[in-house]
C-alpha cells in the first residue's frame, strides 16, 4: 500500500481499484459464538412457549366469539383482532410496559413497575399471538364443510360431540401449518425484548457486537442465524409429523 | 410528563409523507413474492425431484431466522458483493448510489415468499383431491384444473392468512429504516430525536399503522365476503 | 389425535417451565441497590436507567453487570450521597427516555447532549457527567484532502449514516447550519449499532465515519483490534469534545441538586479524572473545558 498522501497530484479522487472489501472475517469467532449464545435461547424459548400457550387459549375464545350468533359479540371480537393485529409490536410493548403498571397502580395501588421484564414481554406477545390465533382458528373451522357437522348431528351425536370429534380434527389439518407459522413468527419477535432490557438470544448478539465496538457483527449474526435455523427446523419437523398423523386418510390435493 | 401536542400533530402529518414508501414497499413485495410462493408451494406438492428439497431448505431458513438478522446480514454483504462483481466485470454501476429501497424490496421479497409459500401450501391441502380428479376426468388439462377449480377454492381459504401476512408485512417494513429507507416509522423517529419526543412519536406511529392495518383488514374481509358469498353464514351451532 | 394433543400440550408446558426457571436464573433482573449506607437515616432507592451497548460509556459487560464510565461516576456519586441508593437498570435508548419522562426511572445516562427542546422534557443538572471525543475516520489515501470536518465536507461529505438519537447527528446538523454552502451529507439510519462502518469507508461506500477516539484505538490501532488489518488504510482526526449529561425526571429537583453537589466534590478530589483515565485512557474533560 502506498503511504498516505503520495497519490499523483491532480489525480481524481476515487477509490483505488485494489481497495475492494477486505473483510476481516474470523470463522473461529463465529463458531465460538454458537455455544456462548445457546444458553440465551432459554429465554427466547421460555417467553415464546408461555406466550403461545396463553395466546392460543385466548385466541380460541376470540375465534369462538367471532363466530357467535350475537352481533355485538362478533363486533367486539372483530374489533379486538383488528386493533391488535394492526399495532406495531414495539408500540404495544411500550403500552404494556408503562400502561399496565399504571392501570394496576390506579386500581389497586400496588407498584408492579419493577417486576421481571419477562412478564411484560410475555403479556405483549400473548396479546399479539391471540389476535393471530383467532384468525387461524376461525379460518380452520370455516374450512370444514358444514355438511360434516350436519351429518354427525343427524347420526345421533350431540352438537358438542359433533364439533369436538368430527369438525375439530378436520379443522386441525388446516390449523396446524398456520399455527406452526405463527409460532415461528412469535419466536423471531425476540429482538423486541431487547427494547425493554430483557436479554434473549438476539439481545445477547447485539451486546456482543457492541462490546467489540461494532466489529465481529457478521460472525455473530451468522452464528445467531444458524442457531435460529436449527431451532426452527426442529419445530417444523415436529409440526410436519403432527400434520401427517392428523391428515391420515384425508385425500388432499398433494399427489 | 409534558405532552407536546404541537409536536404530536405536526409529526403525524410529516409521517404521512412516508406512507407511499411503506405502502409501495408492501405492495411491490407482495406482487413479487406471491407468484414465487405459489410456484414453491406447487413444487413441494408435486414433489419435484431435486427442487422440493431445495425449496424446503430455502423456506426453513427464511422463515426460521428473524427478519432483523436477514436485514443485517444482507445489507452488510450484498452491496459490497455487488460492488466487487461490478468492479471485476467492468459493469458501470455505482452500487452505492442505488436507492436502498431496492435492497429493502429484495430482503422483504425473499422473506415474504417463504412465508406465503406455507400459506398457499396449507390452503391447497384443504381442497379435496376429488376436485382435482374430477376436473382431470372431465378433460381439463392440469394447468386449467388448477387454475379454474383448485386454486380459486384454495384462495378463499387462504384469504384470512393472507390478510395476516399482509398486515405483518406492513409492520415489518418499519425495519427498512435500518437500511436508511425513509418510511413512516423513520420519519417519526427522526423528528423525535431533536427534542426526545418519543412518546408523541410512538403514538403517531401507532395511529398511522392502526389506520393502515384497519384499511387492509377491511379490504380483505370485504373481498372474502364477496368471494365466499355462496357460503352459508357459518356460525357456531 | 387425543394422544398427539396431550403430547404437544405437555411438551409445551414442560418447555415453558424449564426455560422460565432457566431464564429466571439467567440474570438477576431485580436491580440490587448499592451497599448499605453508613448513616442510619432513611434511604431512598432510586432507579437509574442506562444504555445496554454504548461502550465504554454505559453497557452490560460479559458478567452481565452494569459497567461503563457513566455508571462508574454514578456509583461514585452514590457512595457520596447517603440519602439515596442507586439501582441500575440497563435498557434501550427509547425506553430510557420514555421512562425518565414518565417517572419510572428517576435518572438515566445515554451520552445525551443538551438542546433547548430536550430541556423542556427533562431536567438537566448543572454539571456534565462525561465528554465524547468525536472524530472522523477516513481512508488514509485521502489524508491530504481531509484534515477536519470542513475539508471533509468540501471533499465529498459522504458520511456513514448516523442514528438520529445520537449526539453526533445533532452535531452534524449544527455544522451544516453554519456551513450551508458545503454541507455534510447526513443520512439518518436506525441501526442498533454501527457495524461495518470501517469496511464501508474502505470500499468506498462512504468516505468517512464519525468515530469515537477510543473505538478507533481499540478496533484499528491496537494489535488485538478486530480491524487491525486495516490499520494502514485508515486514519482518524479529532473534531470535538462534547459534554454529555445525565437526564433527570422533571420532578427530581432535590435529587439533581444532590447530584450536582456530589459531582463537584468528585471533580475536586480528582475521582472523575481518575475514572476517565481508567475507561478512556485519558482525561476526556480536558477536551471540553479548553
Amino acid at each position: 500500500m502506498h503511504p498516505p498522501g503520495c497519490c499523483r497530484p491532480g489525480a481524481p479522487a476515487r477509490v483505488p481499484k485494489r481497495d475492494r472489501m477486505n473483510r476481516p472475517f474470523d470463522p473461529a469467532f463465529a463458531l465460538a459464538m454458537i455455544p456462548s449464545l445457546l444458553p440465551y435461547f432459554a429465554v427466547t424459548i421460555g417467553v415464546t412457549a408461555a406466550s403461545a400457550l396463553a395466546g392460543s387459549c385466548i385466541g380460541l375464545g376470540v375465534a369462538r366469539a367471532r363466530l357467535s350468533r350475537t352481533k355485538a359479540v362478533r363486533a367486539i371480537a372483530a374489533g379486538y383482532t383488528a386493533v391488535l393485529r394492526s399495532t406495531p409490536s414495539i408500540v404495544l410493548l411500550f403500552l404494556v410496559f408503562y400502561g399496565f403498571p399504571a392501570a394496576v397502580h390506579a386500581l389497586t395501588g400496588i407498584n408492579i413497575h419493577f417486576w421481571h421484564r419477562a412478564v411484560f414481554v410475555i403479556i405483549t406477545f400473548t396479546l399479539l399471538f391471540s389476535a393471530t390465533m383467532s384468525e387461524v382458528f376461525r379460518s380452520a373451522w370455516l374450512s370444514v364443510d358444514r355438511g360434516q357437522f350436519e351429518a354427525a348431528v343427524s347420526a345421533g351425536l350431540s352438537p358438542a360431540q359433533a364439533q369436538l370429534r368430527i369438525v375439530l380434527p378436520q379443522a386441525a389439518v388446516s390449523a396446524i401449518p398456520n399455527f406452526g407459522n405463527a409460532l415461528i413468527s412469535l419466536m423471531k419477535e425476540g429482538a423486541l425484548a431487547y427494547m425493554v432490557g430483557l436479554i434473549d438470544a438476539m439481545g445477547q448478539g447485539f451486546l456482543v457486537v457492541s462490546r467489540n465496538y461494532g466489529a465481529r457483527s457478521l460472525e455473530t449474526f451468522l452464528a445467531l442465524a444458524v442457531l435460529y435455523w436449527a431451532l426452527t427446523a426442529i419445530l417444523e419437523r415436529v409440526f410436519l409429523l403432527v400434520e401427517r398423523r392428523l391428515s391420515r386418510g384425508l385425500r388432499g390435493v398433494s399427489q | 410528563m409534558n405532552f407536546n401536542l404541537d409536536f404530536f400533530v405536526r409529526t403525524f402529518f410529516l409521517a404521512l409523507a412516508g406512507l407511499p414508501v411503506t405502502v409501495g414497499l408492501t405492495a411491490c413485495t407482495l406482487a413479487l413474492a406471491a407468484p414465487c410462493a405459489l410456484a414453491f408451494a406447487l413444487v413441494r406438492m408435486y414433489r419435484v425431484r431435486f427442487f422440493d428439497k431445495a425449496v424446503a431448505l430455502y423456506v426453513t431458513f427464511l422463515r426460521g431466522t428473524p427478519i432483523v438478522l436477514q436485514i443485517l446480514i444482507i445489507y452488510s454483504i450484498l452491496p459490497s458483493a455487488l460492488n466487487a462483481v461490478a468492479l471485476r466485470s467492468g459493469w458501470k454501476l455505482d452500487v452505492f448510489a442505488v436507492n436502498p429501497f431496492w435492497y429493502a424490496l429484495f430482503v422483504f421479497t425473499l422473506n415474504t415468499s417463504a412465508i406465503l409459500s406455507e400459506v398457499f401450501r396449507s390452503a391447497i391441502l384443504t381442497v379435496d383431491r376429488g376436485q382435482l380428479e374430477a376436473a382431470l376426468a372431465a378433460g381439463l388439462s392440469h394447468f386449467h384444473a388448477w387454475k379454474r377449480i383448485v386454486l380459486p377454492q384454495a384462495f378463499l381459504v387462504a384469504l384470512p392468512n393472507l390478510s395476516n401476512a399482509t398486515v405483518n408485512l406492513i409492520k415489518s417494513t418499519s425495519l427498512a429504516f435500518m437500511m436508511t429507507v425513509r418510511d413512516v416509522t423513520a420519519i417519526a423517529k427522526i423528528e423525535a430525536s431533536y427534542g426526545y419526543n418519543y412518546i408523541e412519536a410512538y403514538l403517531d406511529i401507532f395511529i398511522v399503522y392502526a389506520l393502515l392495518g384497519f384499511a387492509v383488514q377491511w379490504a380483505f374481509s370485504a373481498f372474502e365476503r364477496r368471494l365466499g358469498s355462496w357460503r352459508k353464514k357459518a356460525l357456531f351451532r | 389425535m387425543k394422544v398427539v394433543l396431550r403430547f404437544v400440550i405437555s411438551t409445551m408446558l414442560l418447555v415453558a417451565a424449564v426455560s422460565t426457571a432457566a431464564a429466571g436464573g439467567m440474570r438477576d433482573d431485580k436491580p440490587a441497590p448499592a451497599a448499605a449506607k453508613a448513616s442510619g437515616g432513611p434511604v431512598r432507592t432510586v432507579y437509574a436507567a442506562h444504555t445496554q451497548g454504548y461502550v465504554p460509556y454505559g453497557f452490560v459487560n460479559e458478567k452481565g453487570e452494569s459497567d461503563g464510565f457513566e455508571i462508574a461516576v454514578l456509583r461514585a456519586v452514590d457512595a457520596v450521597l447517603d440519602e439515596y441508593a442507586f439501582a441500575f437498570v440497563p435498557t434501550s435508548d427509547e425506553d430510557l427516555l420514555i421512562g425518565i419522562e414518565s417517572g419510572k426511572y428517576a435518572l438515566g445516562t445515554k451520552g445525551a447532549w443538551v438542546t433547548a427542546e430536550r430541556k423542556k422534557k427533562f431536567l438537566f443538572p448543572e454539571n456534565p457527567v462525561a465528554a465524547s471525543i468525536i472524530g472522523i475516520t477516513f481512508r488514509a489515501s485521502d489524508a491530504d484532502k481531509i484534515r477536519d470536518l470542513e475539508s471533509f465536507a468540501r471533499y465529498s461529505g459522504k458520511l456513514v449514516p448516523i442514528s438520529p438519537q445520537s449526539a453526533q447527528f445533532a452535531l452534524v446538523q449544527e455544522f451544516n447550519k453554519s456551513h450551508p454552502d458545503s454541507p455534510v451529507a447526513l443520512v439518518p439510519s436506525d441501526t442498533f449499532i454501527i457495524n461495518d462502518a470501517y469496511l464501508w469507508v474502505i470500499e468506498g461506500r462512504y468516505d468517512a465515519f464519525f468515530d469515537l477516539k477510543l473505538a478507533f484505538q481499540n478496533s484499528v490501532v491496537s494489535e488485538k483490534g478486530a480491524f487491525h488489518s486495516l490499520a494502514d488504510r485508515l486514519a482518524w482526526v479529532p473534531y470535538k469534545g462534547i459534554p454529555t449529561w445525565t437526564l433527570f425526571n422533571r420532578n427530581e429537583t432535590e435529587l439533581a441538586a444532590a447530584y450536582d453537589r456530589a459531582i463537584e466534590q468528585l471533580r475536586a478530589d480528582g475521582t472523575l479524572s481518575a475514572l476517565s483515565v481508567q475507561y478512556f485512557g485519558e482525561d476526556v474533560f480536558s477536551y471540553v473545558f479548553e
